[in-house]
């Protein structure tokens, strides 16, 4: 109490320092004063008097230093000298310090950067109130952990109806929509069909109108709609009078009710929303059609593992009571941001995380070297000031503020290069478009406060090894060999090259990841779709189900449509279900002379639909057989067409032509018609995404007659510009249906590139890689400092031993050695840890094995040749030392 | 040199803030050379009180709350700070005299005991 009264006052006595100061001298004055005519009376001269007061009170300089030490706050002072003192350090060290604040920048920047991207996407609160009570719930196929699938409208309805541990759960479908009224031409948003509770329960509210209530949400209710807050801008001019308005939405009219806030996408994208009860029909109605995806707002004090167990009772009950559809259903609750995030994502920024925090040790440990080596520069200044009196906690804390100035420098540049590098990851990732409206990759307290964290922990990191190891008290020995060069004790060089083996054991780590994952990239882009994919162009069309109900309206649309592609000038275009490396329906596969079983293992196809001259289009040739059938359903068995592998593996030494197939769901029920005649044989184009492995697929090819999906894509190969190829496009859909938008018109390239799995995979792997080839430059760097360093405190001990005789073959060994020890122990404990890298990152790699022997030879030879060359021109210019010159210097 | 002013400055500081909070309680209000010439006087001339000792303390003393500082005049009519014992001056000097005859107590049972 007393003593934080006392620091009060000194806070306070930093204000008005002249005053002060004068009111205390003036006191000092009265006091010698008085003294000298107390020594007066006792009989002294005047003169005599003033010098004895003088002697016994002290003088006034030395009695006001005290004071003020006294008044004001010493440490504050003492800091701003300091700081004064390590600017002044840092700009006449001007190269050095350029050198730190580059290495610790890059460092700092890279751990911004990341960081920035692990704060919005996995850390920063969901936008929702209390958003750690809003769960996601789906189910699983199998022993899967994870989200897999989703729930169907009448399990939803049950659960619901059955659930105690939710305050209440919501479920949507997001899909797309169009929107046509009498003003404006139709367009084509993301929207949802969401339960009419779902924005209660994430407590969000129309800033216009009212939320959807539970009459809205039954059959055969007035269809209403709410829209986002930019369609009420962009397309309505933020007019409120479109509350009550009637609109089209996928040619459904519908009566706008309110406008929800902006900035609001629920669940990702979503920009208009309408009650489930207008989902088509068979979502409605079959239980088997699990396409919601459903989220829960969990009960007070409800744990996420009771709302779990609760649901799986209701779950079994459901399954006792529907054993037909809901035998293997299990239901399954995850934190919701895992609906969003995937897997991929989840595993590979923590990894890269780490990485980044390796690349800052390295950075720092280059820096700390470099402030060992200046140390033993300095240390005589250092001595001189321990022997006039400053304590070793002084001269550690004056070191320390020149770090944490370094840092602090290196930390403003770092940031400035992390806000550029966020910029092109995020417009990379896909930028607003492509990521749930909750993901936005901005610095707010979080960063902020982890940026400032990195700072002092990188100042702390790199300052105190050298500050602790050149304030050690041997003054005398300073001092008396300070004048040499040969300073730079033993137990200094000791450390850097202990720092040295730390970065090169590093190293390998980082460049066996950066490898494997170029290796996944350049795979990536090899894992050749088999076919030409320059010159298409890609456009897609959704069927909305309220035009389109039933499968003959489809087929017919589907008829005309190819009618018109197939006339159209200057280009050959095919309706296809998917884009190749697009994948396609996952069916099991029987023969005609198997029995259909639930047996799970199956040879596992990829249905795609496709119209005629799919395979023109790509300038392929049907193997054998014919494509012609392609558009023709026919009573019984309809026309499928197999492509190589598939054939070859499922009719080893057969001619598959004429023979029957089955294509079952995986629940050994088939969807479109029982039996398939294989028409013909089609090239190889691979259809799997990358992320399941390398290895080769089954594509089957049936017909939009036979399987009229309510959406397809175009597919076209022109020479024309990709513009003209669109309004063509466009035009002939119009032809069809003026109602109908195209979207997702672009080249099949740059689709391909745009792929989700692509871009992370790109974007995350060239990090990677760049951070990779930043650490082996860091630790050569090093290398090469400590080396050259060591050679140039020993230039006069390789004098002598030249001029007494030495080979160049000992001079080269002699500076040598110690950086090849350092390559070797580091390289050894590198290995070790580089394999356990590539098991951390097996789950992230495409087309390369975790073990891959080649790559980690590759690394160990690469860091081999680098670090011996860091030390062959300092070893070269030992070598060719002038004996006579050197001693002469001396 | 500067290292025997030190050690004697330590030795002071615990006890030169007790006396100066004595003097200040029997002979009421005071400048500093009052209190220094006191010092001087009651310790036969052994303790002589560097001004770079005396005022930091007086000063810290302040800033603790325990002494508060007056400006006025002395006899010969010359401004001076005059300091003087707060309510919590007084508190504190009862609390360390009792602190300081225990200590003595035992310190001279202990000397006295081994003499």
């Amino acid at each position: 109490m007393r003593t934080l009264r006392e620091w009060a006052h000194r806070a306070l006595g930093t204000l008005d320092p002249r005053r002060r100061d004068r009111e205390l001298e003036e006191e000092l004055r009265l006091h010698l004063e008085l003294a000298a005519e107390d020594e007066q009376r006792r009989g002294q001269t005047p003169d005599g008097a003033v010098r004895e007061a003088g002697i016994r009170a002290g003088g006034v300089s030395q009695a006001m230093d005290a004071l003020r030490d006294q008044r004001g706050l010493p440490s504050v002072d003492a800091l701003v000298r300091d700081l004064r003192f390590a600017a002044r350090m840092l700009t006449k060290d001007r190269w050095i310090t350029l050198a730190a604040v580059v290495a610790l920048a890059i460092g700092i920047a890279a751990n911004n950067t990341v960081f920035t991207i692990v704060n919005a996407i996995l850390l920063r609160d969901l936008p929702f109130d209390e958003p750690d009570r809003i769960v996601a719930i789906g189910t699983r196929a199998g022993n899967v952990r994870t989200l897999t699938a989703g729930v169907s409208y009448a399990d939803f309805q049950d659960w619901r109806a059955a659930i105690q541990t939710f305050d209440g759960l919501g479920a949507m479908r997001e899909t797309t929509m169009n929107v046509g009224d009498e003003r404006v031409a139709p367009e084509r948003f993301i929207g949802s069909y969401i339960s009419a509770n779902a924005f209660g329960l994430l407590r969000q509210r129309p800033i216009l109108g009212r939320d959807f209530l539970a009459d809205d949400d039954r059959p055969g209710a007035v269809p209403v709609v709410l829209i986002g807050h930019s369609v009420w801008r962009n397309r309505y001019g933020s007019d409120p009078t479109v509350l009550g308005r009637t609109i089209r939405v996928n040619g459904v009219p519908s009566v706008v009710i309110g406008v929800m806030p902006d900035g609001f996408s629920f669940p990702t994208r979503s920009r208009l929303w309408q009650p489930l009860a207008l989902l088509p029909a068979r979502m409605l109605a079959s239980r088997d059609a699990r396409d919601l995806s459903a989220f829960g707002r969990l009960g007070y004090d409800i744990t996420s593992e009771q709302a779990a167990a609760d649901l799986s009772g209701i779950a079994a009950a459901l399954a006792q009571q529907y054993p037909e559809t809901n035998r293997d259903v299990a239901p399954i609750v995850a934190p919701y941001r895992e609906r969003s995030v995937g897997s991929r994502g989840r595993s590979t920024l923590p990894v890269l995380m780490g990485v980044v925090a390796v690349v800052l040790l390295m950075a720092c440990a280059n820096v700390a070297n470099l402030l060992l080596a200046r140390a033993a520069v300095r240390s005589h200044e250092i001595s001189v000031r321990m022997a006039i009196g400053a304590g070793r906690a002084q001269i550690v804390r004056q070191l320390l503020v020149e770090s944490l100035l370094l840092a602090t420098l290196a930390g403003a540049a770092g940031w400035g290069l992390s806000l550029a590098a966020v910029r092109v990851i995020a417009s990379a990732l896909g930028g607003n478009e492509g990521l749930p409206y909750w993901i936005a990759f901005t610095v707010d307290a979080r960063v902020f406060a982890f940026s400032a964290g990195v700072c002092l922990a990188t100042a702390l990191l790199f300052g105190l090894v050298p500050a602790l190891q050149t304030s050690k008290p041997h003054i005398a020995n300073r001092l008396a060999e300070a004048g040499r060069a040969t300073a730079g004790t033993v137990r200094s060089r000791r450390w850097a090259h202990g720092l040295v083996v730390f970065q090169l054991a590093l190293t390998p780590i980082l460049l066996t990841g950066g490898a494997l994952m170029m290796r996944s990239i350049v795979a990536q882009h090899e894992m050749d779709a088999g076919v030409d994919t320059g010159r298409i162009m890609w456009a897609r069309v959704d069927l909305p189900d309220a035009k389109y109900p039933a499968a003959e309206d489809r087929v017919r649309f589907y008829r005309q449509l190819d009618e018109r592609l197939a006339g159209a000038p200057g280009l050959v275009a095919a309706i296809a279900s998917n884009a190749p490396f697009g994948g396609g329906a996952g069916r099991n596969l029987w023969r005609d002379d198997e029995v259909v079983s639930r047996e799970p293992r199956r040879p596992r196809v990829l249905m795609m639909t496709t119209g005629p001259r799919y395979f023109e289009t790509f300038r392929e040739r049907i193997v054998r057989g014919s494509e012609r059938p392609l558009l023709e359903a026919e009573d019984g068995a309809a026309p499928v067409i197999l492509n190589e592998w598939l054939a070859a593996t499922v009719f080893p030494g057969e001619d598959p032509i004429g023979r029957r197939i089955r294509l079952t769901l995986a629940n050994g029920t088939s969807p479109g018609p029982e039996w398939f005649t294989i028409a013909g044989i089609a090239p190889d184009i691979r259809q799997s995404s990358t992320e399941d492995g390398s290895g080769r697929n089954g594509v089957v090819y049936v017909s939009y007659g036979t399987n009229p999906l309510p959406r397809a894509a175009i597919v076209a190969r022109s020479d024309s510009d990709p513009s003209v190829v669109a309004a063509v496009l466009r035009e002939q859909v119009r032809a069809v249906d003026p109602d109908l938008p195209l979207f997702e018109v672009m080249k099949l390239d740059d689709l391909l590139a745009a792929s989700d799995e692509r871009v992370g995979l790109r974007v995350f792997g060239t990090m990677f890689v760049v951070f990779a080839v930043v650490a082996l430059l860091l630790a050569t760097v090093g290398l090469y400092a400590v080396t050259a360093y060591a050679a140039a405190q020993r230039t006069r001990e390789i004098g002598v031993r030249v001029a007494l005789g030495a080979r160049a073959k000992h001079i080269w060994w002699l500076v040598t050695r110690s950086a090849a020890w350092q390559l070797a122990i580091g390289l050894s404990i590198g290995m070790i840890g580089a394999t356990g890298i590539a098991q951390l990152l097996g789950s992230v790699l495409v087309g390369a094995r975790a073990t891959d022997p080649v790559t980690l030879l590759a690394v160990a030879g690469l860091l081999a040749v680098v670090g011996l060359s860091a030390c062959l021109l300092p070893a070269r210019r030992a070598m060719r030392l002038d004996p006579a010159a050197v001693l002469r210097s001396e | 040199m500067a290292n025997r002013d030190q050690a004697k400055a330590d030795v002071l500081q615990g006890t030169l803030d007790l006396m100066v909070l004595q003097t200040l309680d029997t002979l009421g209000a005071l400048h500093g050379y009052a209190i220094a010439a006191r010092l001087e006087q009651v310790s036969g001339g052994a303790l002589q009180l560097n001004m770079g000792t005396l005022y930091p303390a007086l000063m810290r003393l302040e800033q603790r709350g325990l002494v508060r500082g007056n400006w006025g005049t002395t006899d010969s009519n010359r401004k001076a700070r005059f300091y003087s014992l707060t309510a919590a001056g007084r508190r504190q000097l009862a609390e360390e005299r009792n602190a300081w005859d225990r200590m003595a107590a035992i310190m001279r049972t202990l000397l006295g005991g081994e003499a």
